[in-house]
């Protein structure tokens, strides 16, 4: 702006005594000029000053307690929507810390090799806590249409799981016996055996039977004192690994092939309607 | 923008919908019908919780046939089930965050959009409360906040006004109006006054066929001057058209 008003023609605009062409070109001029416009208010008798100062008001303050919302992230609700309650996660690492140290104070002698039974378990560990959570975390059919509720939640889940249990496993491995591999590669392959039996009855059916199944075979085979036999036979030793390889392989090429099934929850056929 | 063509759906042999035809464009859209008439399970197969058997789906120019579309519209959807939230342990305020995330929202953008809907719904004053410790009111009006938090292109409400007192379903219902401007929304009902004051077009449903479509103002003409049950012209009118076709 390269002009600004008069300050007579301000006054007589805010009194209102201007001419019309005067009062119209002020008009114009003032709502291009920041200068002006201050200079007017300055011309303003007392009730038009209040009347623009509740307007200005008005207009900065948002009805709502909205702005302190902005530059915010919806972490947190994120967080506990995504990993379930932090109490499911808490008592898991309670009982599976407790099952490690029951593990290392009660050895069973196997052959040339110190073991106990709850080596056995612990491949089982990441898909028990999948289970767990799928068993606690909320769901509903809100969830299950939107374009993260399906497949994107599904591996955010698996692998938050995983990372913080397949250490325990090595743990456990490593504490027992140097074949660290032994124990990673079954509680891999249950994993992925969950999530490609997922696509047909849905994850939180199948993790909760994998690790069933695991966990009963498991006692089973304790209470027939069949354990080195067991334990050759579903850990993978040279014998087994190939099969456990092959399983890893099968499950990885059935997700991704069904992959998309996850996004419509197999379940929904069974759920009330009408 | 939601375009349907003899769609079927099955549930064992039982038929829950037959050769649904219906095009919706913007605007609100009653679903009625007598409770087990199939509006649910439309909501349902709409808000791509449900496969469907037969016939094809086309919402915003997607069929429902490819993953990937399927994900685009989920992203344009809003939606409301039958049965209220159950994040019971959220406060209001995360439940609406975390679905606004759900839905694929710029994180920067959902904070502001969550207390948005809450307020558009009446409930930013217990943003703070959690879902559990709110009145069944509340805690539909919260389901309805994270219906509308990404400003759907699709709403669909299935029974939306159930637990909401009188004065509510008066804002709730100029609510409906505002999004109807632009979007296309979706209201399952079984109480006619909803239909009467919210919508543009209202389809009878019964038996899991469409009997039906018309506009309230029609209804309640039909109504108008017969001796049949009901408490209002709209409510006889609506009475009738579903003898008629029985």
């Amino acid at each position: 702006m390269t002009w600004h008003a008069d300050p007579t023609a301000l006054r007589a605009y805010a009194q209102g005594t201007a001419p019309d062409t005067v009062a119209w070109s002020v008009e114009t001029h003032v709502t291009g000029c920041d200068t002006c416009r201050a200079a007017l208010s300055h011309h303003l008798d007392a009730d038009d000053a209040d009347l623009l100062a509740t307007a200005r008001e008005a207009m900065a303050l948002p009805k709502q307690p909205h702005t302190n919302r902005i530059g915010m992230r919806p972490w947190p609700a994120v967080r506990a929507g995504v990993l379930g309650p932090w109490w499911a996660w808490a008592g898991f690492a309670a009982v599976a810390t407790g099952l490690l140290t029951a593990a290392s104070l009660v050895p069973i002698q196997v052959a040339e090799t110190r073991l106990t039974g709850l080596v056995l378990l612990s491949p089982a560990l990441p898909v028990a806590l999948a289970a767990l959570l799928y068993a606690v975390a909320d769901r509903d059919a809100t969830t299950d249409s939107t374009p993260r509720g399906g497949l994107e939640l599904v591996l955010i889940r698996t692998a938050a799981v995983l990372t913080l249990t397949l250490p325990l496993v090595a743990a456990v491995g490593w504490a027992n016996d140097a074949r660290t591999a032994a124990w990673l590669l079954p509680a891999l392959g249950l994993c992925l055996i969950s999530l490609a039996l997922g696509t047909w009855v849905g994850v939180e059916r199948a993790s909760i039977a994998v690790a069933g199944i695991w966990v009963a075979l498991c006692v089973a085979a304790m209470a027939r004192r069949a354990l080195p036999t067991a334990l050759d036979s579903v850990l993978s030793t040279t014998a087994t690994e190939p099969l456990w390889w092959l399983l890893l392989a099968a499950s990885a090429a059935a997700l991704l092939w069904r992959a998309d099934r996850l996004d419509t929850a197999p379940h929904s056929r069974l759920g009330r309607l009408s | 923008m939601i375009s349907i063509t003899e769609l079927g759906v099955r549930l064992g042999r039982t038929e829950i919908l037959h050769g649904i035809r219906l095009d919706l464009p913007a605007g609100v859209h009653g679903l009625l019908g007598p409770n087990g008439a199939g509006k649910t399970t439309l909501i349902r197969v709409l808000a791509t919780t449900l496969r469907h058997d037969a016939g094809h789906i086309e919402v915003l120019g997607r069929s429902f046939d490819r993953a990937a579309d399927v994900r685009w519209v989920r992203e344009r959807l809003g939606y409301l089930p039958q049965s209220g939230a159950f994040h019971r342990g959220f406060t209001a305020r995360d439940y609406v965050e975390y679905i606004g995330w759900l839905r694929r929202m710029p994180s920067q953008d959902i904070p502001l959009a969550a207390d948005r809907a809450l307020s558009r719904v009446d409930l930013i004053d217990r943003a703070d409360t959690k879902l559990r410790k709110l009145s069944g009111g509340m805690q539909r009006r919260a389901g309805l906040a994270q219906a509308i938090v990404n400003d759907p292109q699709i709403l669909l409400l299935d029974e939306p006004t159930a637990g909401l007192d009188p004065e509510q379903r008066v804002q709730f219902r100029a609510l409906l109006r505002e999004l109807g401007r632009d979007s296309c929304v979706v209201i399952s009902t079984h109480l006619v006054e909803d239909v009467a004051h919210a919508c543009d077009t209202v389809t009878l449903i019964d038996g899991g066929r469409i009997v039906d479509r018309s506009t309230p103002e029609a209804l309640a003409t039909l109504g108008a001057d017969t001796d049949l049950p009901g408490d209002s012209p709209i409510e006889r009118g609506y009475t009738a058209t579903l003898q008629a076709h029985r």
